[in-house]
């Protein structure tokens, strides 16, 4: 017994890696199986908690909830003028007064920024807010300057967000001044593309680009961002516009969760 | 235990536990375009040439797998890599290399860990490996190996001495 134990420790190190080897794998296998894995709600939990002693310095003598007042109510009347704009637009442009066939109603619930994800491989945010508070998958997230992304991954206390500047996010769009529609996607730097404008179509520099609303994930008329330069290539069909997003993606502390609540037909 | 061995394991997880907040939340704001350093594997790194591979091994799985369930990647995907990587650093250790030496087994190191995450990490993206080689695992490696760098010249005694 002795011997074999002997035997063993000389190849301590060994063991220990297959073994580390042989868990990771099997997690692997796991996640794969089943994506909402209580560990990682452990994980966001702890995230959660270190971030409350980080970033509530501020809560001093309750300037905090005052500012998290005011910012919802920012929020929501940029919101409200995003829409007031287009409304605007679409009156001169039709030279009669028009009225929206459907408006849906939505109810915003603020989020804090808990953490960047530390992989390099997905642009995302962590927040502090998860289904406990009705937020779910696909759900819209945007600031007061813009739109931020979509949730990807809840949490009963904490969800994961996708930004529009990862390689994987889409987001149908369209040209504030002439309503022409694109898809958005990241150019792989600090800003996005408008895909799919086809070459005859104006599109200048300073354009405001907003969510069309022809998504299930996107409510219509949010501002995504403006557009900072437009080329036409001699081959191909459509043209490469760069959009500079409206959101400071370096500078996010706090974010807006859309939720659809019902719609009223007028 | 050793009075020693006990102090080291302390070490090892305050410094673990430093790490993975630096990488949380103040790592993305050193971001150039999509290449971040990765503290947490030079932690791993120097952990295993300083304690040995065990320490190293561990350090990297359990990391790893805090690194896997705050991203929508599967969990194990980073520790396999990470532990691969601590163990590698820690049999190192036994040939007592020069202070140069280390800094370039570690920037190697930097390399491998990326190609071996990106390997595995291909087969969930639409990505070719080359792609990810030449977009991701070299631009990363080199800042990471940068950040190595600056940091080595805080830890250098304790490089040396070991």
């Amino acid at each position: 017994m002795i011997k074999l134990l002997n035997f063993i420790s000389g190849f301590r190190d060994a063991l220990v890696l297959v073994l580390c080897l042989f868990l990771s794998l099997f997690l692997i296998i796991l996640s794969d199986q089943d994506p909402g894995n209580p560990f990682r709600h452990i994980v966001y939990n702890s995230v959660g908690l270190l971030s409350g002693y980080f970033f509530k310095i501020d809560s001093y003598l309750g300037l905090k909830q005052e500012m998290d007042r005011l910012r919802h109510q920012n929020i929501e009347m940029a919101y409200k003028n995003m829409q007031i704009q287009d409304a605007y637009l679409e009156n001169i442009r039709l030279r009669k007064l028009l009225e929206f066939k459907e408006r849906s109603n939505f109810r915003l619930i603020a989020a804090e920024v808990v953490g960047f994800n530390p992989h390099q491989i997905f642009n995302g945010l962590v927040l502090n807010e998860g289904s406990h508070r009705g937020i779910r998958k696909m759900d819209a997230v945007l600031t007061a300057e813009g739109l931020v992304g979509q949730i990807v991954r809840v949490d009963t206390d904490n969800a994961i967000c996708q930004i529009i500047l990862d390689r994987n996010s889409r987001v149908s769009a369209q040209i504030q001044r002439n309503r022409e529609l694109g898809v958005i996607a990241w150019d792989g730097g600090n800003n996005v593309k408008l895909l799919y404008v086809a070459k005859n179509i104006e599109v200048l520099p300073g354009d405001v680009v907003l969510t069309s609303g022809f998504s299930r994930i996107f409510p219509g008329n949010i501002k995504i961002g403006v557009v900072i330069n437009v080329s036409k290539e001699k081959e191909g069909l459509f043209q490469d516009i760069v959009v500079q997003p409206a959101v400071n993606f370096n500078r996010l502390e706090e974010v807006f969760i859309v939720r659809e609540e019902n719609s009223i037909a007028p | 235990m050793h009075p020693d061995k006990k102090y080291n394991n302390l070490r090892i997880l305050l410094l673990s536990l430093i790490a993975f907040i630096i990488q949380l939340y103040f790592v993305p704001m050193i971001e150039i375009k999509v290449w971040r350093p990765d503290l947490i594997l030079l932690l791993i790194v120097y952990t295993g040439f300083y304690y040995g591979a065990i320490p190293g091994t561990l350090t990297g799985f359990v990391l790893g797998i805090f690194q896997d369930s705050l991203s929508p990647n599967p969990i194990g995907m980073t520790s396999l890599a990470n532990c691969l990587i601590g163990f590698i650093a820690g049999q190192i250790k036994q040939f007592k290399l020069a202070y140069n030496a280390k800094i370039v087994v570690a920037l190697l190191l930097i390399l491998v860990h990326g190609l071996m995450f990106y390997l595995v990490y291909q087969f969930k993206s639409e990505s070719t490996y080359l792609h990810l080689v030449y977009s991701r695992i070299f631009p990363n490696t080199i800042y990471t190996f940068s950040m190595g760098l600056i940091l080595s010249v805080f830890f250098r005694s304790t490089i040396e001495e070991n």
